[in-house]
């Protein structure tokens, strides 16, 4: 996202949180249909299942609605949505471990050149392997496609932390697939 | 900068996330150190790896309904709220003067007497314990036995 493409952005949320705080439910549709690609993706990425994925997904909006007068415009939407759709993924994962335990083959990764899906899902599974907030910073910059700075905005970290933990991250799941990479 | 300052930019710079004069220092630090040049190889094939690797896309249908399925469960979410409060105070109304009644009725079995009590005791128990949990257990939680 360019300068100009994140301003534009903040304005529009902006517009329509202010909508959505003077009780305009249909300003919240605007929020909803621009965020819930990335929302679904997330938590996908932490629960592991569509259907979870939906469920989890709809239910952080549902709770930002409810508290989206706590939300002070001005600032980024995302980061603050983030918050609470990670908890709700966490919560999820908490109540579902023995679920949350499913073949990862359930996962369809897309098919590209230069390496097998087998390998793919192996490091999948390594990414699983990670503590929780090395895989999370990993899906969020690999399977996202966030930069480092929105990743920055969405932890609230340092940009010198993020870089460091996707460092740290990375090099923990390479130690993982050595065997397999070589 | 040091050997392991240099290391750890290894990794935002294959994401070309450095600025000019940190992608000078690693790309010359790069050029003499081994260690950091075996880093940058494993690191980069892992990458190559991760940047074809994407979430498999779910039908289009999804994203169609996606909105009116959140805006229905909104909806059902305060009519929920709206319908529970209201039972509660038309059960409360309704069974107040049945059970006073009762309590003051001589003739009323001192076994159904104590049940009614018992009963009532466990809901206020039970309604507390939700209240709390609600209210001040869920804040309180971090997360942090969460492996997964």
């Amino acid at each position: 996202m360019t300068e100009t493409q994140v301003e534009s952005q903040l304005e529009i949320d902006k517009q329509c949180i202010e909508a959505v705080q003077s009780g305009d439910k249909d300003a919240y549709c605007t929020i909803v249909k621009c965020y819930m690609k990335k929302a679904y993706y997330i938590a996908l990425g932490f629960v592991k299942s569509e259907p979870d994925a939906l469920d989890v997904s709809q239910d952080a909006f549902i709770k930002a609605y409810k508290h989206i007068k706590k939300f002070k415009t001005g600032n980024p939407f995302f980061p603050w949505f983030y918050q609470i759709l990670k908890n709700l993924c966490l919560d999820w994962l908490k109540k579902n471990r023995k679920r949350n335990q499913i073949p990862l083959e359930n996962i369809k990764l897309s098919s590209g050149p230069g390496c097998s899906q087998d390998i793919k899902i192996q490091i999948w599974k390594g990414i699983e392997k990670l503590p929780l907030a090395q895989k999370e910073i990993l899906i969020l910059r690999y399977f996202q496609g966030f930069s480092y700075v929105e990743i920055a905005r969405m932890l609230n970290k340092p940009l010198g932390s993020v870089m460091s933990s996707i460092h740290y991250a990375k090099r923990n799941l390479r130690n993982k697939m050595e065997k397999i990479l070589k | 900068m040091k050997h392991q300052d240099i290391k750890k930019l290894v990794s935002p710079y294959l994401d070309g996330m450095l600025d000019d004069k940190q992608t000078e220092q690693v790309e010359n630090h790069l050029s003499d150190c081994r260690e950091c040049q075996r880093e940058f190889g494993e690191l980069n094939q892992l990458e190559e790896v991760l940047n074809q690797m994407t979430l498999k896309k779910p039908s289009k249908d999804i994203w169609e309904d996606y909105w009116s399925s959140v805006y229905n469960r909104l909806e059902r979410k305060t009519g929920w709220i709206a319908l529970s409060i209201g039972l509660i105070i038309l059960i409360g109304i309704g069974a107040y003067p049945a059970i006073k009644n009762l309590f003051l009725d001589p003739e009323t079995p001192l076994f159904l007497k104590i049940g009614i009590l018992i009963f009532g005791a466990g809901g206020i128990i039970v309604f507390v314990s939700i209240l709390r949990e609600q209210l001040f257990f869920r804040k309180r939680e971090r997360y942090k036995e969460v492996e997964k």
